[in-house]
């Protein structure tokens, strides 16, 4: 029982880092139907930028690096779409165009990280290291609690900024009718390069816990983590944010209990086999709605 | 000097002319209808007025400031805003939401203030809910605040999506075929809605097919054919010019030109 406690609370502190970096997927998907690759790499950068901070100015405060992190993070996914999607967005191009300068971003960042990072795993800063709490037999990390209140926090705050922020309920407007909302004339581009800058500032939190959780980084936790994230969009159906978040749990517990009951190596590959099963099963995902292309 | 002055307009997409060197006004007051055979180019007269095309050439001034190069929500800023010929409402959001996102750009608090309660934007949350409610009463939605915009029956949609051009506080409204697919009693309903609208803004243009409802409340109509004005004047005048009548029902004298309208 034990075992199946402490398998099922390491999972759930995972499927938070998988949650928060596959609404950033989501999140856009629901607006450009775009799948920004970009975002695994900003999850990297915004861990590197944690690490670089921490190691310098801000050393000695979490708080203060972590904001900092944020704030990086928000301006670096604006960044992003300024200048790699809007202008192919706006000359009508094909998203397969976007997707691919999206995957060009990715990489320039990836190296960006790897030049000033170098690439060994150094140890990265964690809150209340070594302490525990025994939770019904299931050792418990105080960061990994820390990382599943902050993840619900979130995503309360996400409900909240969806239903009842004007930049929310924008994207909302955004993500039904793309169309109508530029020819009403709302400031559909600023409104876009916000969802960047959200779904970067999630990545970004997921990033960092993702690091802390390990006690160290690694320039290879980016594509790790971003990849299996957006598994977990694929799996909860992709553009639903509630899916991306349903998605990332399911995934991270499967995981576990496949590397606890059966080998570590399956683990690794059962996100994908899923994302494959899926894919052939039910495309939409478990809350994608099928969509009827308008002739 | 006219509310609206819409002078030589041209766009070109291709070889083909869709708007073609087109002029006319609109005084303070006024319900200027815009109309024409299907392909007449009608509503790329909107999407240019919009700024959701440039033209060519031309000038599009409101108020003697010239609209055209300005981007569409530049263009909604200065006093345009529009509806749409097949209802363009956003379907998962409640009826409340889609008026106030007519007025996202009418907002004063920036991003980054929205994300923390401060005086500013409560107060301005406060007055955008007060002023939602006062749009939904004049277009007679106000009990359906909180219904999903999608279970209105078809007229509401409409008026709806009338109310959330009215959130952008226009001094133009576009009407893009406002009575199309309505019954003849709905319709003689909206006509007499519309011309109450000129006492929340400053002029109309309406694109309509329906002929009943364009004769009633049109101070002018502009008639295009082929992208270029072919007549203008008073619902008498145009009822009975030639031209208008030849592009309609094709020239008389057994021509084969009836297929083109």
């Amino acid at each position: 029982m034990s075992k199946f406690l402490q398998i099922l609370v390491n999972g759930i502190s995972l499927g938070s880092i998988y949650a928060l970096t596959a609404i950033g997927y989501s999140l856009i998907y629901s607006i450009l139907q775009l799948i920004n690759m970009s975002n695994a790499a900003v999850f990297l950068t915004s861990a590197v930028i944690f690490y670089a901070l921490y190691s310098s100015i801000t050393a000695g405060s979490v708080a203060l690096t972590f904001i900092l992190t944020l704030i990086a993070a928000g301006a670096l996914g604006y960044v992003i779409e300024f200048i790699a999607i809007r202008p192919i967005r706006e000359k009508g191009d094909s998203n397969t165009y976007a997707l691919i300068s999206s995957i060009g971003v990715k990489t320039i960042l990836e190296q960006l990280c790897q030049g000033t990072f170098g690439s060994e795993i150094k140890p990265f800063p964690t809150l209340l290291a070594g302490k525990y709490i025994n939770l019904a037999g299931a050792r418990t990390s105080a960061i990994q609690i820390i990382i599943i209140v902050v993840t619900l926090v979130i995503l309360l705050g996400m409900t909240w900024f969806t239903q009842h922020n004007r930049v929310g309920r924008g994207l909302r407007a955004l993500s039904q009718n793309l169309n109508a909302c530029h020819l009403m004339g709302m400031p559909v581009n600023t409104l876009i390069g916000l969802s960047f800058t959200v779904g970067s500032m999630l990545a970004a939190v997921s990033g960092v816990a993702y690091c802390m959780y390990l006690s160290s980084i690694s320039i290879s936790v980016g594509s790790a983590i971003g990849n299996k994230a957006f598994a977990a969009t694929v799996l909860g159906g992709i553009g639903e944010l509630k899916g991306a978040v349903i998605g990332g749990y399911i995934l991270a517990i499967a995981e576990n209990f496949v590397s606890g009951y059966w080998s570590m190596s399956a683990s690794n590959f059962i996100s994908f086999a899923i994302l494959i099963l899926v894919l052939i099963i039910k495309p939409t995902g478990i809350f994608g709605k099928k969509e009827q292309k308008k002739v | 000097m006219p509310l609206l002055e819409v002078k030589d307009l041209t766009i070109r997409f291709g070889g083909l002319v869709a708007v073609d060197n087109l002029s006319f006004t609109m005084e303070k007051g006024q319900v200027v209808a815009l109309i024409g055979p299907n392909g007449a180019g009608k509503t790329t007269v909107i999407n240019l007025l919009t700024g959701f095309y440039t033209p060519n050439e031309g000038e599009v001034r409101l108020n003697g400031e010239n609209l055209v190069g300005m981007s569409t929500d530049q263009v909604v800023e200065k006093g345009l805003s529009r509806t749409f010929q097949n209802i363009r409402l956003f379907s998962n959001m409640s009826v409340e939401d889609n008026i106030l996102i007519g007025m996202q750009h009418r907002i004063e608090y920036g991003a980054f203030l929205s994300l923390f309660p401060n005086s500013k934007k409560n107060h301005w949350e406060k007055e955008a809910k007060a002023e939602t409610l006062e749009i939904l009463k004049k277009v007679g939605l106000e009990d359906s605040l909180s219904e999903k915009s999608t279970s209105l029956p078809y007229g509401k949609q409409r008026k709806l999506e009338i109310g959330r051009a009215l959130a952008a506080h226009p001094k133009i409204l576009l009407l893009d075929e406002p009575a199309a697919g309505m019954n003849p009693a709905e319709k003689q309903e909206l006509s007499t809605f519309i011309r109450s609208l000129l006492n929340e803004v400053d002029g109309i243009l309406l694109i309509e097919h329906d002929m009943k409802v364009v004769m009633s409340i049109s101070d002018k109509i502009v008639v295009l054919n082929h992208g270029a004005k072919i007549c203008e004047g008073t619902p008498a005048e145009v009822q009975n010019n030639p031209e208008v009548i030849e592009a309609y029902l094709g020239k008389k004298g057994g021509h084969h030109d009836v297929a083109r309208g």
